[in-house]
């Protein structure tokens, strides 16, 4: 038990995750909801051990929801379906 | 003798390909787009009548108008030629309409007639050089400097503070084939194999090259928050 728990807090309490590349990969594809379900099994159960990878979840989440939520998006012209609907009469005739 | 001839015939055909290379890519990119979307039904591809075509446009293009016009302003940076390039596109999607089977993934079949339409026809006229030798952008990123994720750390926080403009420069200081695997990963919400088709790239290379367009952004969005004192 005790060596479980240092275990535990030694996993969680580390400053690098040796497999931080696959990690960072894997939760990408946790994230774009393109994970099979070993994957999703893999990334539940070490982030649950794993401090770093566990703000790289964070860190790659916020950044996703920040690109969909903030991005501004250009006006579109108004205007632009009629002009489009024009131009390809104009081709038909 | 024979040996001449055979030269000869394959000179003249060699010949006949270079006059006729606007012909065969034309060709190309209408056989592409049948492919795209025939393979998703296995269906014949279809003549459409006038009323249909119409339809089409209606129900399964025009809804499309808004992300398509984000896009095309993404990958050029001005208000008109994000016009012109929305409207080739969809002249393209009339053109080549019976090449797209109705009911199937209509959005991406647009946005790979954008993004050809943006590297064959845009990118040449375009007022900005070509910047990207893909080549050599992939070799370089190829790197371990990219590939290794960021020691100095981004924070969570620090991202959190930062308003949409930051989220946006940092985006669009990216080089266009890196900003295109966001762009349609993370804005517009495209699957792996969507992407794959739209940008005609095997699943490998997306994945890996929207694993290093991550890197980059990250390392912008690391100096806007160094910049701004976050920490």
């Amino acid at each position: 038990m005790g060596s479980l728990l240092s275990k535990w807090f030694g996993n969680f309490g580390k400053k690098q995750c040796a497999e931080r590349n696959k990690c960072l990969d894997i939760l990408n594809i946790v994230l774009d909801g393109e994970a099979t379900e070993e994957q999703k099994e893999y990334l539940e159960s070490h982030i649950d051990l794993c401090l770093p990878c566990l703000n790289d979840y964070k860190l790659e989440k916020t950044i996703k929801e920040l690109l969909q939520s903030k991005c501004e998006n250009p006006q579109v012209p108004t205007g632009l379906i009629e002009a489009i609907k024009s131009k390809i009469s104009e081709k038909t005739v | 003798m024979r040996i001449n001839q055979i030269t000869g015939i394959r000179e003249k055909i060699f010949r006949e390909k270079i006059s006729n290379i606007r012909h065969a890519s034309f060709l190309y990119f209408s056989l592409s787009l049948k492919l795209m979307s025939a393979e998703e039904e296995n269906e014949q591809v279809q003549q459409y009548s006038d009323n249909e075509k119409d339809t089409v446009f209606e129900k399964e293009f025009f809804p499309h108008v808004n992300a398509m016009y984000n896009f095309a302003y993404r990958l050029t940076f001005d208000e008109d030629d994000a016009k012109d390039l929305v409207q080739d596109t969809f002249m393209k999607a009339y053109r080549f309409i019976n090449s797209f089977q109705q009911g199937t993934n209509a959005k991406a079949w647009l946005f790979r007639i954008l993004k050809n339409s943006f590297i064959n026809d845009f990118r040449k006229k375009s007022k900005q050089p070509t910047k990207v030798d893909y080549q050599e952008v992939e070799s370089y990123y190829n790197s371990e400097k990219v590939d290794s994720p960021i020691t100095s750390d981004l924070r969570v926080e620090s991202v959190q503070h930062m308003i949409g403009d930051e989220i946006s420069n940092a985006l669009n200081s990216l080089e266009v084939d890196f900003r295109t695997v966001i762009i349609l990963c993370d804005l517009e919400g495209f699957k792996y194999d969507e992407m794959a088709k739209i940008l005609d790239i095997p699943i490998g290379t997306v994945r890996s090259r929207l694993h290093r367009a991550r890197n980059l952004l990250k390392e912008k969005l690391r100096d806007y928050a160094n910049k701004m004192g976050y920490k």
